[in-house]
């Protein structure tokens, strides 16, 4: 009788688990689905040294919400359109108490030339939170691997400038590519909107 | 005591093993929201007409780097057939996939051939120019107009045009010749109007060949909706989900790229051939609204030429029926769902 009440304990232990897991399975489940975004597949990772003298690797950053895109600072135009954008983004979700939910990693798609002091004053001049974004470079195949893992194609012109397409991808707090945004027109509360439900969840409710 | 206890530890159980299973239900269903599977070919082939190129087309040719990145390591783009049909290369098999008109895909639907449209590209790029005895669309009743053929893109493009406007398109005089020789009959007297695509538009423009008549980019109903609508070969679409799907999504971001690139865009569509110029290239990627893609909705368009070509009496079949039978947004809603412009 005895040993029956021990099992019963023990049970009710493990249905009060299952109780409390399932209960917040569903909840954060559906708290997260409510972003309506695909899931595309584990972002692949990278390690690239960093313009701070760190190294920024992907993995280390899960529990984030991460944005990557690529740029060079010589760019005259859509990179530094699409950087002010994302800082925009940036200083919104800081102002929205997300700041620490979400990291922002540009990687250049000209090494040879960016150097940690230029990416440092690009990263100046468009007023990022450093704490929370880091300007990547590395060798060129390194970077050409990493720029075509995430739908990014760039070339070295004549004149010394580079042609790439511009591709913003966000990854959740898993580690997985739900969104990419094309270009430099999008909407950028269509953005924070879609950072704010990967960041959200039901244990940041509690 | 004991039974309440066996109660309470029952209904907990009961309770949790509910929670539990509905929690790992959810679980899974998160899992099976899954990405894409493997390419099931990692070969396309995509049309390029080089006998007369067209400029609206440019994200299909954009695409080929795109197209690169997303796996496809055999990426072909094949000629089309004498008869400059866009559809009868996807439907005898020769190529896999395209964009064209978006009339140019219902004709073959409501024949039930194997063509499934798959997403809209952009809005505008036709301009009917015509001689001085045409001063409107509704004067096109009775004259000559050039086209390649009765099964061509810009037939059954004007035939819809004459529909809304209430002219049966046996009223008017098919003149065939092929799309190279229509600004020298059309400045020579030989026809009254044609229908021009860039960068054709361009140069009848600037040699002030004829005027123009009706222009779908800015008028009235036609730049509400889509004129070029990426297709694929129903079979190819079938047995390579994950291809069809990823080559859209190359098409559209090439499309996004010559909206908000152009200049790149350009000198990819001169280096490649595609473009005589760079101005021509610019000119039409800053004429026509790219950025379309993902704001209008491709069924609407459909429907309207579906309606268009029932009218013209080239089609029996219902714009329900083509709709049914001829298109899979399956591909274009999960690329909505993953890229956002």
């Amino acid at each position: 009788m005895i040993q029956a009440l021990g099992k019963l304990r023990v049970w009710s232990v493990l249905a009060g688990l299952l109780v409390a897991g399932g209960v917040i399975t569903l909840l954060s489940g559906a708290v997260a689905d409510r972003s309506g975004l695909a899931r595309m597949g584990q972002a692949p990772d990278f390690v690239l040294p960093n313009a701070g003298g760190g190294t920024t690797r992907l993995a280390d950053l899960r529990g984030k919400v991460v944005l990557v895109n690529f740029m060079f600072t010589k760019c005259p135009d859509y990179c530094p359109t699409l950087t002010s954008v994302l800082a925009n983004v940036q200083d919104d979700l800081i102002t929205q108490g997300l700041g620490d939910d979400v990291y922002f990693v540009s990687v250049t798609v000209d090494p040879a030339n960016d150097t940690a002091e230029l990416l440092n004053r690009y990263a100046d001049s468009m007023y990022v939170a450093p704490e929370s974004w880091s300007f990547a470079t590395g060798a060129p195949d390194q970077i050409e691997q990493v720029a075509a893992n995430y739908g990014v194609f760039f070339r070295r012109l004549a004149s010394g400038s580079v042609e790439h397409n511009l591709l913003t991808t966000v990854i959740d707090r898993d580690g997985v590519m739900r969104v990419q945004y094309a270009g430099e027109r999008f909407d950028p509360d269509e953005l924070i909107a879609d950072i704010r439900n990967l960041a959200g969840g039901f244990l940041r409710l509690l | 005591m004991t039974f309440l206890k066996q109660l309470t530890s029952r209904r907990e159980f009961t309770l949790g093993a509910a929670a539990g299973g509905a929690g790992l239900m959810t679980l899974g269903a998160y899992q099976t929201d899954a990405s894409d599977g493997e390419l099931e070919t990692q070969s396309i082939r995509l049309i390029r007409d080089r006998k007369f190129p067209v400029l609206c087309y440019a994200p299909q040719y954009v695409a080929q780097r795109f197209l690169e990145l997303e796996g496809f390591t055999d990426v072909q783009y094949v000629s089309l057939g004498d008869d400059g049909s866009y559809a009868h290369a996807l439907v005898d098999g020769t190529a896999d996939m395209s964009a064209a008109l978006g009339v140019d895909w219902v004709p073959p639907i409501a024949n039930g051939d194997p063509i499934k449209v798959l997403s809209g590209l952009h809005a505008g790029c036709v301009e009917i120019f015509a001689n001085d005895n045409v001063a409107t669309v509704q004067d096109l009743q009775g004259k000559r107009i050039a086209v390649h053929g009765l099964g061509s893109p810009e037939r059954f493009l004007l035939s819809s045009v004459l529909a809304y406007i209430g002219v049966a398109d046996t009223d008017v005089e098919w003149v065939f010749a092929h799309p190279n020789d229509w600004a020298g009959m059309l400045a020579g007297g030989k026809i009254d109007a044609m229908a021009s695509f860039p960068p054709l538009n361009y140069i009848l423009h600037d040699e002030g060949i004829g005027h123009v008549v009706l222009n779908t980019t800015t008028d009235n109903p036609w730049k509400h909706m889509f004129c070029c609508m990426v297709a694929a070969n129903s079979t190819f679409a079938q047995e390579n989900p994950v291809a069809a799907k990823r080559a859209l999504r190359a098409i559209l971001k090439a499309n996004q790229l010559c909206s908000e690139q152009p200049e790149v865009a350009a000198k990819w569509l001169v280096e490649e051939g595609q473009s005589p110029t760079i101005d021509y290239a610019m000119r039409t990627l800053t004429d026509l609204p790219y950025d379309t893609w993902d704001i209008f909705d491709p069924e609407d368009t459909l429907r309207f030429y579906a309606l268009r070509m029932n009218e013209a009496g080239i089609i029996d079949a219902t714009p329900e029926t083509i709709i049914a039978n001829g298109t899979d947004w399956g591909p274009l809603n999960e690329v909505l769902k993953e890229m956002k412009a």
